[in-house]
């Protein structure tokens, strides 16, 4: 029995350039409202932007905005706790909160017609929460146990390493975005009063993504950003630690049945100019899962699950970097290999096919990845981050369609940098020493210094 | 013979409508190929899923963890497209969310294609369906990869193994969702290429399929379509029914508990499992509100009792939820992990405390906490819906598990018409301890008095 093919591929058609929402501007005294229109979309997404990274933590704080967006959600000065939540979960409310390198943002997505009540929930809790004491601890020791629950798991050690590796001790970036317990477990109420006094009580920008038809923007933006507010200060800079060689660290996981191996450079800032060359090529090297450091690791020699890497761009700082999990006795091949596919980039370039697949995944994806109101509010938050134009997902379409070859391979020799790269591997430092100090990629040393 | 059935789209009650307000047209080609179309014109993009009626619950002893080996291997190549080539077409046409799932009761695979690239995906699809290239090459990599995501997944994280205790004593010796999908280390090892040249000839076969597309498409179109690439795939005569899931009780019985003496986990935990009825029981929906009212969420009685009230556990984001089989019974889950110098003990007390009062009825489920659960569902169904991937993904199931993708616009009304009685009975059967599986993770400094009657008892 036998089965009757096509045998010859569908050519298709180039995808139609993409379109961002229509992105409407609105100014209140205490900032501004940046709404995308998703027509038909029956659920939306509300989120403040704030200027409260882990940046902006003070030195031996670290942690505490996290610290503090939790405690958002344990009562404000006009309801408690459990009142809150059942007002915000009736709503069919989902709260979001992340506190990245430079900025913090908390939402809600709930069905649009639930959208006001949310927001003004999130309101209260943004701008006049409870604090109260028997929240804090029961936050902070909660917050302790996440981290020691971290800790033990594999991957978190090799990070701590990775950015011990990158940046100076002084530098914010050296430490965990999350604290550690130490600086957590330190951490009073005051601390985070002063935090949310000086960083969340006014200010921000309301993002707003949903079908906008029957909500009243400037309305909804009063909620939030009817005070105004002080221009936030500029952030410590990054400190970056200079690499002047390859460094080779093992942080020692007695028992791991695996090694995590994460190799690590500086890059630049996210507003650099061939910033688009970068992102292409990060993604043919690690981005995929037809990527060269995918491909070579899992569907060629079988040493992992999956390996990635790629670039992370922020204002004041960026860093390249790829990782994996492996087999344990093969981590000094998986190293090796991993290294090889970095320099044979730099040295090589990409091919035409990779570049024209990429290119086309890019703009092609833009659509199927900015379906939803909450991914839109994500990208509303990049623009925003990086002062971004309205427009810029619109745009990337012709930025990526005029992309060149020479564009990319000029980006993989200035940016890729594995001969001055942090290699950390978390692993069985007894059973995986031997093979990488034989392996000849440089200079081994065990890494003890690593705290919870 | 290829016949469309197409629905009139104006009599569909509100509160369907709500649940899946798209049309939804249902063909069947002559080899049994089931497809189904369901267009929205929003974007210019078309989710591309198929959904295979085949699990892990098919496995016999011996051959665990077969049919997730098979599922990466259908993206190793076949007649027409090499090794791997299946990523790189779908990513260099503009598609994205490619990827591929196996639980107990299917295997889906799925990617979201620009409209001008549906094609493609359907020709990558009918390919593999048809023609794949099983090779020992092939079998012998992604072999150690599904091995690494075995390490990755269950063997290396901190109680990555506790699911495979959990449904071994859940689910008697033999029962389908005894074993876990990811499997045993030691049979993949003995799998032969014929164990997947068998699986392949019997289960990927046309009339053991179903084909949806969602979103800016033409039904009448992608039907012509679906024939011309899978039009020629031979059906396979006969589908040996699944190994029968059927209990002779929902109830396990007992309690039954393993205690797990761990020095490399950072802290103690405790897993429950409980069985519930399955996801074609009409009172499924009782069984999501109740996980819900229990332990979804900062407002749930869980939350509420062992965290504000007593603060004797850490944080979660969900005590308890349902993973829903469709054949014999579901798994209820329960978790909770101690604070700093509270022993488990003390806070199961808490936490089984919480649940027979639901179960007894001594504290009845009040309406508000029946529109919180349902407000939260709510908004899980329509993120769920509301994009392409999701959609298919979700009429797919239907289409597979209840034979009919239409019964998708009873998601909505069925979730309204729970009531609190509904739930109370969902407690009373389901929570108490006839009915648990506990597997409770200890660290050195944590063990307790009657760790080992406990141990000698299980």
């Amino acid at each position: 029995m036998t089965n009757t093919l096509i045998a010859e591929r569908p050519a298709g058609g180039p995808p139609r350039p993409y379109v961002f929402p229509a992105v409407d501007r609105t100014r209140l005294p205490g900032g501004e409202v940046v709404a995308a229109h998703l027509p038909g979309q029956r659920m939306a997404y509300a989120g403040v932007l704030l200027e409260a990274g882990v940046v902006r933590e003070p030195a031996g704080r670290e942690g505490v905005g996290k610290i503090t967006s939790d405690l958002l959600r344990e009562g404000t000065e006009r309801k408690s706790g459990d009142d809150f939540a059942l007002a915000l979960e009736s709503l069919g409310a989902s709260w979001s909160a992340s506190v990245d390198t430079d900025v913090l943002r908390v939402g809600v997505q709930a069905p649009v017609d639930r959208i006001t009540a949310a927001l003004e929930l999130v309101a209260e809790a943004l701008r006049r929460p409870r604090l109260a004491d028997a929240d804090f601890e029961r936050v902070r020791g909660d917050r302790v146990a996440k981290l020691t629950t971290a800790w033990a798991m594999p991957g978190t050690r090799a990070s701590e390493a990775l950015m011990r590796g990158l940046y100076l001790p002084e530098s914010r970036h050296s430490k965990q975005d999350t604290g550690s317990v130490a600086s957590v477990s330190a951490l009073t109420l005051d601390d985070v009063r002063a935090f949310h006094a000086e960083h969340l009580s006014v200010g921000g920008t309301l993002l707003l993504a949903g079908d906008l038809s029957e909500l009243d923007i400037a309305a909804l933006g009063r909620i939030l950003l009817a005070d105004s507010a002080p221009e936030p200060k500029p952030a410590a800079p990054a400190a970056a630690r200079e690499l002047t060689e390859r460094e080779i660290v093992v942080v020692d996981r007695p028992g791991s049945v695996q090694s995590v191996v994460a190799i690590a450079h500086h890059g630049p800032r996210r507003d650099t100019e061939d910033f688009t060359a970068i992102e292409a090529m990060g993604t043919i090297l690690g981005g995929t899962f037809n990527s060269r450091l995918n491909h070579q690791l899992r569907e060629v020699k079988g040493y992992t699950y999956g390996a990635r890497g790629g670039f992370e761009l922020e204002r004041d700082s960026g860093i390249f970097s790829a990782s994996t999990s492996v087999h344990t006795e093969v981590t000094a091949e998986a190293t090796v290999d991993a290294l090889a596919e970095i320099e044979r980039i730099k040295r090589e370039g990409v091919t035409e096919d990779e570049l024209a697949s990429t290119k086309a995944y890019r703009t092609g994806s833009l659509p199927i990845a900015l379906q939803t109101p909450g991914a839109v509010g994500g990208a509303l938050a990049q623009i925003v981050e990086f002062g971004l134009p309205d427009d810029y997902f619109t745009r990337k379409y012709a930025e990526y369609t005029k992309l060149s070859k020479d564009d990319v391979d000029a980006a993989a020799a200035r940016r890729l940098f594995p001969e001055h790269a942090v290699v950390v591997i978390e692993g069985d430092a007894e059973k995986i020493l031997p093979g990488l100090s034989d392996a000849g990629i440089g200079t081994v040393r065990v890494d003890a210094e690593g705290e919870a | 013979m290829t016949e469309v059935k197409s629905e009139p789209g104006t009599d569909a009650a509100d509160a369907a409508a709500a649940s899946f307000p798209w049309p939804i047209h249902e063909a069947v080609l002559d080899n049994g190929l089931r497809v189904v179309v369901s267009p929205d014109p929003t974007t210019p993009i078309a989710a591309v899923n198929l959904w295979y009626d085949v699990g892990s619950r098919h496995e016999p002893a011996g051959k665990h963890g077969f049919a997730h080996l098979f599922e990466h291997l259908m993206f190793e190549g076949s007649a027409h497209v090499a090794k791997g080539e299946h990523f790189e077409w779908v990513t260099a046409a503009g598609g994205a969310g490619i990827n591929a799932t196996t639980n107990p009761d299917r295997t889906n695979y799925f990617q979201v294609m620009p409209t001008a690239q549906l094609e493609l995906a359907l020709w990558l699809e009918a390919d593999r369906m048809g023609s794949l290239a099983l090779t020992q090459e092939t079998l012998d990599n992604q072999r150690e990869v599904v091995k690494n995501e075995r390490r990755q997944r269950y063997d290396n994280p901190p109680y990555g193994r506790w699911v495979e205790y959990a449904f071994e004593l859940a689910f008697p010796e033999g029962h389908p969702y005894h074993h876990t999908t990811i499997g045993s280390m030691e049979e993949l090892q003995d799998a032969a290429l014929e164990d997947f040249q068998d699986f392949n000839a019997v289960y990927y076969s046309p009339n053991n399929a179903v084909l949806t597309v969602a979103g800016d498409v033409d039904p009448d179109e992608v039907v012509r379509l679906a024939e011309k690439y899978f039009g020629g795939i031979r059906p396979h005569g006969a589908i040996p029914p699944a190994p029968d899931g059927t209990l002779p009780q929902l109830k396990i019985g007992e309690t039954r508990r393993r205690v797990e003496p761990d020095e490399t986990v950072p802290r103690p935990m405790t897993f429950f499992m409980f069985r519930a009825p399955d996801t074609r029981d009409d009172s499924f929906a009782a069984v999501e509100v109740l996980a819900a009212v229990l332990g979804r969420g900062r407002g749930s009685r869980l939350y509420r009792k062992l965290v504000t009230e007593k603060n004797l556990a850490q944080r979660e984001e969900a005590y308890t939820s349902v993973w829903g089989f469709a054949y014999g019974a579901s798994a209820f889950i329960g978790l909770f992990s101690p604070r700093d110098g509270v022993e488990a003990a003390e806070v199961e007390r808490e936490f089984v405390a919480v649940l027979d009062g639901l179960a007894d009825a001594s504290a009845p489920v009040s309406e508000a906490e029946l529109d919180r659960a349902k407000a939260l569902l709510t908004s899980d169904w329509l993120r769920a819906v509301g994009e392409l991937g999701g959609r298919a993904d979700t009429l797919g199931q239907y289409a597979t598990l209840e034979r009919d993708p239409k019964a998708v616009r009873e998601y909505l009304p069925r979730l309204e018409a729970v009531t609190a009685e509904d739930v109370q009975r969902a407690a009373a059967l389901i929570l108490p301890e006839d009915n648990r599986v506990v597997v409770e993770y200890v660290t050195p400094g944590t063990a307790t008095e009657d760790d080992a009657a406990e141990e000698a008892a299980a």
